[in-house]
This record gives structure tokens, sequence and C-alpha cells, in this order.
């Protein structure tokens, strides 16, 4: 209802001038929510200045550099929301999920969580859907990969958002290459080729100690992946498990190429870096690593190291070309009690500015196409993007269920033996398999 | 008229013209003052509106000037990290700021004042997105914050643009329109000033006139009087008002007016009477249908009724005071002229006289008189008489004489009758016999309108054949009647003459366009061994013109005609073309293809045979050669035998059965064919039907035989009265080199197709390149469809 006459502009003319006013001393309010007239803006603007302080907690995993930029973007979304305040909830990924199911069993879940396997967390009852909030802020989904948005739903509903896509790469020490007069390796390189590199640019010393190891690979989980290039699969189906597939031949060669390469070429840093990426990423940015592999969250920490010359190359492939589909996303614990905050979180996190200030740190590879294909951050960095682009298109899922966590101990356990060099493929997977398909049956 | 008088009159008339011009400038003066305010009033709301539309649009521009500016600022700054650009940004601020106060100021609709907020909301915005953008790049994140301006801060510009124009509109069409109502407004007041002027004037003169008139009407009305009575109306009267001069005048006007009109009066009544009488004489001499005429003593016309026009042609006017001698023919002349000047010596003359008269364009008119010579006053002044026109009774009389005549004709024509029947034997063909009968009929006998129909069997339908005579447009165009259809319809049916003097009224008439204006006809049956084989017809356009004899003369004829129909039938059941052609096709076609065949299979035994002396195995290839032969030919048999049946035909119009023909074509052989019609429906004629189908058929045979094509295409179509056939193949098209010399594989067909067409008069062509296909038109002439439905309205 408008008012008549003079009183009217002289109301009008206030708010203009205190929103001007307010907006000179770097003071932003929230985007305002479409309004009547001009009048009630000012009054919202000016109760959200008034409004009490929110404070929520985001958890989450990650390197240090990881744990830096995270704080960075927390402090921008402050900015822009100056009633909510983010604590940082930071564990190394080794026990994050442990430390996670803590919390919520001590009733202390996080508000915001970084997540992968939502499809799991959602089936057990851990996580809030979003679908409402999505929908009254019209919040549009179109721009992410279809793919990775598909694995934050169960059963119809958005459980989550994802951040990236955790895509596995090859890095590669170009000045390594340089020195053993080798080619840097083609976009379509095979196992051998990576076989017969890692043998030439493995370096020791006369007293046979290790100069510069070939190649590195993570022991844990991401084996998989290998299974899959080979043709094979570690299960029948990576959201309705029945069936495990580990025992076919082509798992078993995959796990013994890897073995090998170990034991019998001896061309990779001991087991124990194996067993942590942060490990392997120490040798590669000492320069004493060759190839690496590994995933984007690694470039903040290698474009630190001055003259470290390095590139990306895709996974080699041998009877088919397959790489991870789907990163982590960000959640909301169904028990928080501030879940209007943390949604607001969320919805920075995920938005275009979320997106656009991870991927201007290097971090990760966004999950939004606009951010990813935008050419302000694709110019930014010396190395071959578009292999990120091209191998996000080969991926596959995952297994995606409340299984998954239980999974992965059991074969991380059941595989130590072989990459210990104890026991053969063959053998490690004959005790590994029974084990998985009694977790299927249970 | 004496002066004093005059001048009177003269200074009443000015002083009223005065009186009315001051009036009228007095009247103008004012209503100009009143309407000049009226317009500067309008001019200066126009002025007001244009000013705040002028600055509106200041303003408007400011504010898009503003948020540019300030765009500008922040991009410059996050591109550059130039602090001084910061400048700029609160520079364009301000502008902004500025602009939208100026705009509230100017703005009261509440239209308006939604869209001001609409446009505070979206600077927000704006404002907001930039301010989140420079803090993100003072936190270091510089690429984010550019990237985020680019996207997000330009998504809030372009709204902000969008918000400042859909005020700009509204305030056009709305400021815009306010100004156009003022500036009609001022346009009316002017409008109204000049025609309140127009007004006053047209009052005051009204008003001048009126004045003017009361005095002039009076002098006017006085003249008119004078007038009046000088044209002789005697009744008019001068208006007596007023003591003035001019009343006086009036007074003695009338008076003498009074006078005049009493004895123009009795002058009438006298005028009248005479008048009378002489009327009465008029009507009866008038009237009557015998010329009745009047001479004086020298014999010239002293009057003569009209009668005279519609028996000799002339007016009364050209008659009279002529001398009646000039319209006698030269051998009377004389006789009679002495008769008449014995009469008017007053001796005895016979009362009556058959004469002939000379009439208009030298015809002689028979005419019977009873004279009468005229006295007056003891003497003898002239003569009269009635002459009445005797030609209808002349006529009867040579009527009988001829009728005399005609019988005698009659007898002749009976000859005749047998001469025609000797020159009907000796015609084979019924399409040339009908015709020589009907003109036989027409010539010889002088029938008017001779046609000749014969009677389907089947079908009972009697269809014209031959025409001769004065018909208007039987000529070429089918048309046949059922038994229960006219004259000719029921004598088929009834096998019986029929004979009708008048056909207007007989049920049984049927009438047509054709035979428009016909009165009598005579139908006779044309029968043989106790059928109706067809119906001679006359007609003519007298009423009973058909006698007994003529009738029995047609009956004779009938039995003549129908013993030459039937030799004509068995003649054409012989020689019929059209089973003669496809006996000889089919003669050729087994020469062509099976004779050949069997010989290539008999030499082929023979050498086999020849080698089975060698040994089995040696002539086992030449009996398997013989057996494919002999496979062929069956096949080639069969399709021959195929053809001569006409069954695609039956119960199918031409489209249906092209249709069937084609698709069947195509799935059989599996190839794509495909048929189309365009303007073809209804029956046509049945040769055509047939002759078409076949060359189709052909056609596609030789598709099949040589064309090695993937499609075909079959076009029926029709252009007025042309029927065009195409038959078009993608095939390797045929070589002229070597064509022509393999009768077998294809110059036969093309020959047969060449043949067809040329038989129902139609052209074929044959358009064709090697590599390019094949395409075979064949263009028949069938009567257009126009006509076909004039002759079925006949029927």
């Amino acid at each position: 209802v408008r008012l008549a006459g003079p009183p009217l502009r002289l109301v009008r003319r206030l708010p203009l001038l205190l929103a001007i006013g307010l907006l000179l001393i770097g003071c932003s309010p929230t985007p305002p929510a479409p309004a009547a007239s001009s009048r009630s803006i000012r009054r919202a603007a000016g109760d959200a200045a008034a409004a009490p302080t929110t404070s929520i907690t985001w958890s989450f995993w990650g390197d240090p550099w990881e744990v830096e930029i995270n704080r960075r973007v927390a402090r921008a979304f402050e900015a822009e929301n100056p009633t909510i305040r983010v604590d940082l909830l930071h564990q190394p990924w080794d026990t994050y999920f442990t430390w996670l199911r803590d919390q919520w069993k001590s009733g202390q879940a996080p508000d915001v969580m970084f997540l992968d396997n939502v499809r799991g967390y959602a089936s057990e009852g851990r996580l809030a859907p979003l679908d409402a909030f999505i929908e009254r802020d019209g919040f549009d989904l179109s721009d992410f990969y279809p793919r990775l948005l598909e694995l934050s739903r169960y059963q119809g509903s958005y459980f989550g958002l994802p951040r990236d896509n955790d895509t596995k790469v090859i890095f590669y020490n170009r000045t390594l290459f340089q020195d053993a007069g080798l080619e840097p390796p083609r976009r379509d390189w095979t196992w051998t080729d990576l076989r017969n590199l890692a043998n030439r640019l493995n370096r020791r010393d006369a007293a046979g100690r290790p100069l510069v190891h070939g190649f590195a690979f993570e022991a844990n989980e991401w084996w998989q992946i290998w299974v899959w290039q080979n043709g094979g699969a570690v299960f029948d189906d990576p959201f309705e498990p029945r069936q495990v597939r580990l025992s076919e031949p082509a798992a078993v060669d995959a796990l013994q190429f890897l073995a090998d390469l170990v034991h019998a070429d001896r061309v990779t840093p001991p087991l124990d870096v194996l067993l942590d990426s942060g490990a392997i990423f120490r040798l590669f940015r000492e320069g004493r690593l060759a190839m690496a592999f590994g995933n984007h969250a690694q470039i903040p920490g290698l474009i630190e190291v001055p003259d470290l010359h390095w590139d990306i190359v895709g996974l080699p492939a041998r009877r088919a070309q397959a790489n991870l589909a789907g990163g982590a996303a960000y959640t909301i614990a169904a028990g928080s009690s501030q879940k209007e905050a943390a949604w607001a979180l969320v919805r920075f996190l995920e938005g275009p500015r979320g997106q656009a200030l991870f991927n201007e740190s290097g971090l990760i590879v966004p999950a939004r196409r606009s951010i990813r294909e935008d050419n302000i951050f694709l110019r930014q960095t010396n190395y071959d993007s578009q292999v990120f682009a091209d191998e996000t298109d080969r991926g596959r899922p995952n297994l995606n269920s409340p299984l998954s966590t239980d999974a992965k101990r059991l074969s991380n356990d059941a595989l130590l033996p072989l990459w210990r060099g104890e026991v053969s493929a063959q053998t490690a997977v004959e005790s590994l398999v029974p084990r998985l398909q009694q977790l299927l049956e249970r | 008229v004496h002066l004093p008088f005059a001048a009177r009159i003269v200074g009443s008339i000015a002083a009223r013209v005065f009186i009315t011009f001051g009036l009228t400038v007095l009247s103008a003066v004012l209503v100009a003052l009143v309407s000049l305010s009226a317009t500067r009033d309008a001019t200066r709301r126009l002025e007001q509106l244009q000013d705040t539309q002028q600055r509106l649009s200041t303003a408007l521009k400011e504010l898009e000037l503003g948020a540019e500016r300030e765009n500008d600022g922040v991009q410059a700054y996050l591109l550059s990290g130039d602090e001084r650009y910061l400048q700029d940004q609160a520079e364009g601020q301000r502008r902004f700021e500025q602009a939208f106060l100026d705009l509230e100021g100017l703005t009261d609709a509440d239209a308006g004042l939604d869209r001001l907020d609409a446009i505070y909301l979206a600077n927000q915005r704006f404002e907001n997105s930039a301010a989140s953008q420079l803090a993100l790049y003072r936190q270091n994140w510089q690429r984010s914050a550019i990237f985020l301006w680019r996207t997000e801060g330009q998504d809030t510009k372009r709204l902000l643009e969008e918000r400042i124009s859909d005020y700009r509109e509204w305030y056009e069409s709305t400021t815009l329109a306010d100004i156009a109502a003022a500036r009609d407004a001022g346009g009316r007041a002017m409008l109204l000033a000049v025609v309140l002027i127009l007004l006053t004037a047209a009052g005051s003169l009204a008003l001048g006139l009126n004045l003017t008139r009361s005095l002039s009407r009076r002098l006017g009305a006085l003249t008119m009087a004078a007038r009046a009575i000088e044209r002789d109306d005697l009744t008019a009267r001068a208006v007596v008002a007023g003591q003035d001069e001019v009343t006086e005048l009036a007074a003695a006007m009338n008076r003498m007016a009074e006078h005049l009109e009493t004895s123009q009066r009795e002058l009438e009544e006298s005028r009248r009477r005479l008048a009378q009488s002489l009327e009465e004489f008029r009507l009866l001499s008038e009237n009557a249908n015998d010329i009745v005429y009047a001479l004086d003593v020298d014999g010239c016309y002293r009057y003569v009724n009209p009668a005279i026009e519609h028996i000799a042609g002339y007016r009364p006017s050209e008659v009279v005071g002529r001398h009646f001698s000039e319209f006698l023919p030269e051998e009377i002349r004389t006789a009679q002229s002495e008769s008449f000047a014995r009469r008017m010596r007053g001796e005895e003359v016979s009362d009556t006289a058959e004469i002939e008269y000379l009439g208009k364009g030298g015809r002689l008119v028979p005419l019977d008189l009873r004279i009468g010579t005229v006295h007056r006053d003891g003497q003898i002044v002239g003569m009269q008489g009635i002459a009445r026109d005797v030609t209808q009774r002349k006529a009867m009389e040579a009527q009988i004489r001829q009728l005399a005549e005609q019988e005698h004709q009659r007898a002749e024509q009976l000859q005749e009758v047998a001469r025609v029947g000797q020159t009907i034997a000796r015609l084979a063909s019924l399409d040339e016999l009908l015709p020589k009968i009907a003109g036989l009929l027409h010539e010889v006998f002088g029938y008017e309108r001779v046609a000749i129909f014969l009677l389907d069997a089947e079908s009972r339908l009697s269809s014209l054949r031959a025409s001769a005579g004065d018909y208007a447009a039987l000529g070429p165009v089918p048309f046949s009647v059922s038994e229960d259809q006219g004259v000719v319809g029921w004598v088929a049916a009834h096998g019986e003459p029929l004979r009708l003097g008048d056909v207007r009224g007989d049920p049984r008439y049927l009438e047509i366009p054709a035979t428009a204006g016909t009165r009598s006809e005579l139908a006779v049956p044309i029968r043989a061994a106790g059928e109706v084989l067809g119906v001679v017809n006359l007609e003519s356009r007298e009423p009973d013109h058909f006698d007994a004899n003529d009738e029995a003369t047609l009956i004779i004829l009938a039995d003549q005609i129908a013993t030459a129909i039937q030799n004509a039938r068995l003649f054409e059941q012989q020689h019929g073309l059209a089973v003669a052609d496809e006996r000889n096709r089919l003669a050729r076609e087994i020469h062509d293809t099976l004779a050949q065949g069997l010989t290539a299979i008999t030499l082929q035994l023979e050498v086999a045979d020849a080698l089975l002396d060698v040994g089995t195995e040696q002539a086992r290839p030449m009996i398997i050669k013989a057996l494919e032969l002999t496979r062929a030919n069956l096949e080639e048999a069969r399709r021959s035998v195929m053809d001569l049946r006409a069954a695609p035909l039956q119960g199918r119009d031409l489209p249906g059965a092209l249709e069937e023909l084609v698709s069947g074509f195509g799935r059989e052989h599996g190839l794509r064919a495909d048929f189309m019609t365009r303007n073809v429906s209804g029956r046509l004629p049945a040769a055509v039907e047939a002759g078409l189908y076949r060359i189709a058929q052909e056609a596609l045979n030789n598709v099949l035989k040589h064309a090695q094509a993937s499609t075909v295409h079959l076009t029926l179509a029709r252009a007025d009265d042309t029927l065009l056939l195409v038959i078009e193949d993608d095939g390797r098209g045929i070589d002229p080199a070597t064509s022509r010399p393999d009768r077998r594989n294809g110059g036969f067909g093309l020959i047969g197709m060449q043949e067809r067409a040329r038989l129902l008069g139609g052209e074929l062509q044959i358009v064709s390149e090697p590599g390019a296909g094949t395409r075979v038109e064949v263009e028949v002439v069938v009567p257009s469809r126009r006509e076909s439905a004039v002759a079925a309205g006949r029927t």
C-alpha cells in the first residue's frame, strides 16, 4: 500500500541515501528478496544489521593448503553474511570418517559436512534433504555436471551438492623426463608405456639406494580404477552391489601389475609412501619422483614450489579407458539445529561465488560447468588443463552404498600382504572375495 | 414613380444593412478575444509538459550514465587494482543518486513510482554485487572477483538497465500521450474559435437578411404577381398588408387582375365544349381497325385515321394533304381518278370497291372500300370512306391451293424413300451409315430436325448417333436418354411410333437447350426381329408439322435402317479394330518371345543330344541351360496370358486400376514405384481406359526388363480435354545406338505402345538419355468434363 503526498517523497529518499552510505563504508547487506517497495527493503536491511549472530560448524578433510583455502573461503562468506560465523573442523583423510562417526554418536554432528558416498550416508539417515531449500531459493542446478549431481541423490531427493569431480591423473616431472632424454607421455599411452618409462626414469646411486623413483600410485582404494581399465570390476553394481567380481582374471591381473611395479621392477617408493598421498607428493615436490598418481587437490601445493616443472597426463589405458566419476559433496547434518544458516553456507559454497573461489585456488575440478570452462580460470596455471575435462568424461561411479566404508576397510587390510610382496594377487584376492561377499549378503 | 417614394424605400433598406454589419463585427471581435485566451492556456500547458518531459529525459539519461560510470570504475579497478578508478565508481553513484532524486520529484503517478521502486531495488542489487566483488578482490580473490563481476555483476547491471528502460517506456507512453492531448486541446480551442466566429457571422447575416427581406419580400411579391399576370396567370394576387406606398400599388393591381380573370374564365368554358365534341369524333375514327379517311374536292387527303399506319405503313401526317392517286398502283390510278371525278360531279358511282393500295416500301395491300360523298350546304365538298385490309383472306385462299400441291409432292417422297433405301443398303459402317440417313432425311425430305438414336440392349440407354438439320449444339457430344426420358425414350421402351402435334404440355416431352423451339415431334422405332434397335426422331418448330403421311414414310424408312444396322453390326463384329489389334499384338509377342525361346531351347537340346554320345557330364550344362530357358519362357507365356485379361479395369476406374498395377509391380519386383493422379475422376471412354492401361503395363515391363531402375513414377493427369500419362524411371536409359536393332529387347514393346497411342488418337513420346532414366509420355484427347457434365444434365 502506497502513502500519498509529500511524506512519501521524504520517506522514499532516506533508504537510498542510507543504502548508498552503507555501501560506501564497505558493509554489504544480504541480497534482498523481491519486495513490494523500497521502504520494506530498507527495513529488511536494518533488521539484518541488528540480527544476532549465528554460529555453525563446517567439517572437511584435506592437506594443509586445503585448510587454508577453506579458511579464506569461509572469510569471504562471513563478509557477505555478517550474521553468520563459521567454525572450521578439520581432520586428515585417514581419520576423518571415523572421527565423524564418533561425532554422530555423541550427537555433535557438524552442521555442514564435506562427504563422499552421499547415498550411503543418506540411507543411514545422517543427512538432511535439501530439496525444500533448493526449491524455495530457486537454486539453479542446470550448471552442474549431471553425472555428479546424480551421485548426491537418494530416493529422488538431494542430500548434498557436489563440489568437484575427483578426477585422477598422472603428474609428471618434466625436468626428470628431459634429463633421461625421454619425451613426455602421450595422451594415448598404455600400461606398457608406463612400465617402460618408470623403469627408465628410476635412478639409484652406486650403493643401490634410490635417487629418483619412477612412479607412485595410491595403494589404498584407487587400485580399483586399474581394475576397471583392465576390463574388470570389483562389484557388479556400484549402487546396489550383489556380487563381488574381484576374482575374475581382469581384476587379478591388474592388481598383480601394480604389485609387480613395487616388487619385480622396484620402481616405486616404499609401501609406507604408497599408503599416504601426502607422502607421495612430498617426494614429487622434492623432484625425487618422476610420475605420480593424484588428483586436482595437489595443484595448489605444486604451484607454490619454485622451479618445479611439471605437467599432467591422463591415466594410461589397457583394455578400457576409465576414471573416477564422483567427488565429494557438501551436506547438512540431519540433526543440525542451524539448518537455515548451514544452507546459506552450502548455497555460497555451491553457488558461482564459492565455486569460483575454489577454482581460483586451483584446488578442485569444479562441479559447475560455467566455472570449469571459463577462460579467466583456465588461463591461470601452466599445465594441460584439458586433461581434466577429457578424463572426467571417462568417469565411472565408485561404490556408493552404506557398505562403502566397511568394504574399503576390508579391502585395504586384505591387500596389504600383496603390497608387501608376501603373497600373489591371486592369493590375496582369494582371501578377500569371500569376506566381501559375506559383507554384501549381510 | 415619384422620387420621394423611391427614396423612402432605398433609405429603409440602407438602414437595415448598416445595423446588420455592425452586429456582425461586434460579435466576431468578442468571440476572437475569448478563443485567443483559451488557446493561450492550452499552449502554456503544452510548454509545461514539454519542459517536464525534457527534464525526465535528462534525468533518465543521467541515471544510465551514472550506472555506466560506476560499472566502468569497478571493472577497471578489478582489472588493474588501481584505487583511482574507485573515484569513478563514487562519481557514478553520486550522479545516479542525484538523477534518481530528480526523477522522484518529477513523478507523481503511482505507476511511475512503482517503476522507480523497481529501479531502486535493481540498483541496490547492482551496488551489492559491486561491493561483494570489491570485497573479494581485497581478500585476494582477484580472478573470482573479475569472473563474478563479469557474470553476476553484469546480470544485475542488465536488470538495472531493464528497469530504467521500463520506466522510460512508461513515461514515454504516458507523458507523450499527455503532450499529444495538450496539443490536441490547443488545436480544439482554435477550431472552436473558428467555428464560433463562423456561427456568429452566419447568425448576423441571417438577422440582416431577415430585416431586409421584410421590405424586399413585399416588393418582390408585387413584382412576382405582376409577372404572373403578364404570363396569363390571372389568379395571381399581390399581398396587401400595412399602409405604405407598396400596399396601395398592390391593391390597384389586384383589382385589375380580377377583371381579367372573369373574362378569361368565360372564354375557357366555350373552348372546352368545342374540344369535347371534337374529341368524341376523334375517338370514333382513331380506334377503328379500318382506315377512315376523308378527301377534299380535289382528291387530296383531308383526314386519315391512325389505322393506316398498321395497314399500309404510313403515318397519317405523311398522307394528309397529298393526292389519293399517289398511293395507288399505276394500273388502276387513271380508272380511280376518273371514278373520283365522276363522284365529285354528282354522278352515280359504286359505293364499294376492291383495290390494291400502294403501301410503304412498294408493298401492295388488298383493301375493301366503302365510300360516301360529303355534302355541305347542298354542295359536294369531298369524299369520305372506310377501307378494310383483306390480306389474310387472300393468304388463306393461296394456302388452299398450296395444300393440293403438297399432296402431289408426298407421292414423290415415297419414291425417294425407295431411293434412300438403296443408298443405305450399300453402306457397311454404322458410323458412316447413320449420318448419311440423317442427312438424307433432312435434305431430301426437307425435315427440319432429324436425329437417330441407337438403343443399347444392356443399359437400355438410347444414344444419339447421328443428327442433321437445325439443332443448336447436339454435335458429336455423347448424348443418351433412358427409357423414361423424353419422346425418344418412350418410343424405345414401347416400340411404337409417337406423333405429337404440340409438344408443349405433353408429359413425355423432355425439353433440352439443343432442341429449343421445337413444337411438334415425330419419333418412330427402328425394329428388327421384334427387337427395338433405335429411334428415328423428327422435330419441327411448327406445331402440327407432321401428318400420317410423314409417319408412314418414316416407318418404311425405319425398316430399311434396321436392316442396314444389322448388316453394319455384323460387319463390325467381324472386323472389330480392338480385337484385331490385340490378336496381332499377341501374335507378334508369341513370335518374338515364345517362338524364339522355343527355338533356343530346341537348339540347346539338340547340342545336348549330340553330346550325350560323348558323355552325360558334357551334356548336363546344355540341359540345365535349356531348363532355364524353358522356365523363362513359361514366365513369359504367363505374362502374355495375364495381359490378355482385361480384369484390372473391371469394376475400377483408370486411376484405381493404375494404382493397383503400380503398387503390385513395386511389391513384386522390389522397386520403389509410386503413382500420382491429378485432376482425373470418374470414368473415361472405355477404349481410352483400356489403351492407357495397356501402355502403362507395357512401359512397366520395359522398365523391369531393360532399365535396371530402382524407382519408377507413374503420373496420370488431366488438363482440360487432354489426358497425360507419364511413366518415368531412374534406370540406365535407352541408348539410341543399341535400342532399335534388338527387337526382343524392347524395340517391339515401344512400337506396340506407339500403335496403341495412335489407335486412341493420341501421341506417345519417349525421352531418354543413356544413364539418365527414361520418360514415356502419352497424350490423349478426351471430351472435357464440362461438356460431359452438360451432356449428363440433358439425360
